[in-house]
């Protein structure tokens, strides 16, 4: 039972802040996870919690209690790290027994207690080998056994899942999901990867540059991000962020009222909110970004969500739901991915329609079977001297919109 | 070069190595008449061992063995709890003034070991501590700034992360060196100690400079009293004691080639 809290919490090397100012507070049994690009931190932050970096600033305390001077061994939690750190010259068996060993327990119970756990996490049959005899996923687990075994209030895992290949790596997110229900302890998990965050935290601090970008619920974090960072950094692909050209703007403008200049705008868009143009190279169909009325009748649904206005079975605008234009922007078809169910369409993002912020292309998620059908076909006939041209609609309602010089969103 | 003319060159340069062994273990089992006979033969006729016999007993042998073989030991426990030790300070833990102590252990290789017996004599004396194998033997308890490298550099191949976790579950930094680090480094560990073997078991010029009672004599120190006692007359017992000095090292090389060859291109000492 340990409430996590980090107070302003500032790390340097050298001169360089690692970490600045980190404020952050899990409740007492809470799945917490840092997540963040490489360098971002968040590998800093879970060493300071588990004692193994001193010289910070600011204050650590473990269920209001101050224990920043508190050696690693005394602060009643364990750690699993991305390489394991098995020791390679003991045996399955020694390693977990490890942490009873050094706190010289009897003998008898050390077996005892790591029998336990080793038939929980199915090990049973490993005990006698050595590390280097393990695949992969075994390691893991003799880790995760070692942590266990001292039921520990306070689980620390930095990146657990990053050396398994993707497939064992589904399996074992939800092992720890489901370990994590069971033993009612505080868990604070590392990550790079955002799928891996969103699906195991009760909440997510997303980290960048050495700061908390935003900490919050997953589905939060999702459908309302902070700013440009967590909007370009949370989904699959992330959301395209663009600088609105001058006719963009002025029709978004009549409807949402930024407060802001041109120049300082940049607005978000989901890849599952860009909708496809029905004719694909229909290069005569220039829209030059204006609103979208009258082609609108021709597009369809391009994704199960309904479209706001572009109803087959309204072909009639004005009769579509809240009546809402949408807005086009034209760009090169660059590449498509078939995913299966659905396509990622990678496109350049023409000069008269805005620029992009960040990114090379702009993507679109389709997952409209006759969509994927017909783009596999343009795309497979793609090449410099016929450009595929494509108009991609978005419904301003989905949009997000970000202030360029704090990077903050607005809306 | 072929294959034919490379053997031919091998062959040529292992002959020059291998002829001043074949002709000491020759010249050892000829009589005295033989070795200074006009007419010079190859093989010895007959056969002898008296000259073991003789340079065994003028050099004390067993004696000479055993306090040879005492300071070889005692420099060694010394050298790779000390060396590893200050590895371990100098790669893992962290303190002020840390890399700025290991540029410095690492600047005395350069001194070469002649400058630095005159001011260990000089202390010795000073301290009274001159005279018996003390001198011989505490400097290694200081560790060497060679062996100190070799170690941490063997010591940079272990995960840091396996010290963390040991952290983590309460292990105390001695307990990490002694059961992680030095459990890890058993290879270098054994090249440690054949180094140090090879370098204590020939070592003459300290033995020589700190040993007066001739009670203490090493092997190397006994045999080199015994050839100045004999003014360069006796060939015979001379070349049976350097054969007898000589065949520890010889047996060890038989049975640890590998070893030693691994600790040379560790070291670094071969590309």
């Amino acid at each position: 039972m340990v409430q996590v809290s980090l107070n302003k919490i500032s790390k340097k090397y050298d001169e360089n802040y690692i970490i600045k100012d980190i404020s952050l507070e899990s409740q007492d049994k809470e799945f917490i996870v840092l997540v963040g690009p490489s360098g971002s931190g968040k590998s800093t932050i879970i060493r300071i919690i588990a004692g193994l970096e001193g010289d910070f600033e600011g204050e650590l305390k473990f269920a209001g209690e101050t224990v920043n001077d508190l050696a690693a061994k005394d602060r009643k939690l364990s750690m699993v790290f991305q390489n394991y750190a098995l020791y390679p010259h003991k045996t399955v068996f020694e390693n977990i027994a490890f942490p009873l060993v050094i706190k010289s327990e009897p003998k008898n119970l050390i077996k005892e207690k790591v029998h336990k756990v080793a038939e929980k996490l199915d090990l049973m049959k490993y005990l006698e080998r050595k590390p280097g005899q393990l695949s992969g996923g075994q390691k893991q687990r003799v880790a995760v056994a070692r942590a266990l075994i001292k039921e520990p209030q306070l689980f620390l895992m930095d990146e657990p899942l990053s050396n398994l290949d993707a497939k064992l790596r589904t399996s074992t997110r939800q092992e720890i999901r489901k370990l994590y229900q069971e033993l009612n302890s505080t868990f604070i998990y590392v990550t790079h990867d955002q799928i891996e965050a969103m699906s195991l935290g009760d909440r997510i601090a997303i980290l960048h540059e050495g700061k908390i970008q935003q900490f919050d619920t997953p589905s939060k974090i999702y459908h309302e991000p902070a700013n440009t960072f967590v909007a370009s950094f949370i989904g699959s692909p992330p959301t395209n962020l663009l600088e609105p050209n001058l006719t963009l703007f002025q029709a978004l403008k009549e409807e949402l009222i930024p407060k802001l200049n041109r120049e300082d705008l940049i607005i978000g868009i989901r890849p599952e909110y860009l909708y496809l143009a029905a004719e694909i190279g229909d290069c005569e169909q220039s829209l030059e970004g204006r609103v979208a009325e009258q082609t609108s009748s021709r597009l369809r649904r391009t994704n199960d969500r309904s479209v706001l206005g572009v109803h087959e079975d309204h072909e009639d605008n004005e009769n579509a739901e809240n009546g809402v234009p949408l807005h086009a922007l034209e760009a090169e078809l660059v590449n498509v991915e078939n995913l299966g169910e659905e396509i990622l369409v990678y496109a350049r993002l023409n000069e008269n329609s805005g620029k992009l912020n960040g990114s090379e292309y702009l993507i679109a998620k389709i997952n409209n079977a006759e969509y994927i059908e017909l783009l596999q076909e343009k795309f497979s006939s793609l090449s410099p001297e016929s450009p595929v041209k494509l108009q991609l609609f978005f419904d301003p309602k989905t949009i997000y919109l970000f202030d360029k010089r704090s990077s903050m969103r607005i809306s | 070069m072929s294959k034919a003319s490379k053997y031919f060159l091998l062959l040529v340069i292992s002959g020059v190595l291998i002829t001043p062994l074949v002709l000491i273990i020759l010249t050892s089992l000829k009589e005295q008449a033989q070795i200074y006979s006009s007419t010079a033969s190859l093989l010895p006729d007959p056969v002898t061992f008296k000259n073991f016999i003789t340079a065994f007993e003028a050099i004390e042998f067993l004696k000479a063995f055993k306090n040879t073989f005492y300071i070889a030991f005692f420099n060694i426990f010394g050298v790779v709890i000390a060396s590893s030790l200050a590895a371990y300070a100098f790669l893992v833990l962290e303190w002020k003034g840390r890399d700025v102590f290991f540029s410095i252990t690492l600047g005395t290789m350069m001194l070469p070991e002649m400058t630095l017996l005159i001011p260990q004599f000089l202390l010795f004396k000073e301290t009274g501590l001159y005279g018996g194998f003390l001198p011989l033997i505490m400097p290694y308890f200081f560790g060497l700034p060679y062996y100190i490298f070799l170690f941490r550099q063997f010591f940079l191949s272990i995960p840091k992360t396996l010290r963390d976790s040991a952290k983590i579950d309460g292990a105390s930094e001695f307990t990490i060196w002694l059961d992680i680090y030095m459990a890890l480094s058993k290879p270098i560990i054994m090249i440690v100690i054949l180094f140090q073997f090879l370098i204590s078991w020939n070592d003459l010029l300290k033995p020589s400079i700190f040993l007066i009672s001739e009670k203490n004599y090493t092997l190397s120190l006994a045999l080199q009293q015994y050839l100045s006692r004999l003014g360069g007359a006796e060939w015979g017992p001379l070349m049976a004691g350097a054969i007898i000095m000589v065949l520890p090292i010889l047996i060890i090389f038989f049975f640890s080639q590998k070893t030693l060859i691994k600790g040379i291109t560790i070291s670094g000492l071969k590309d």
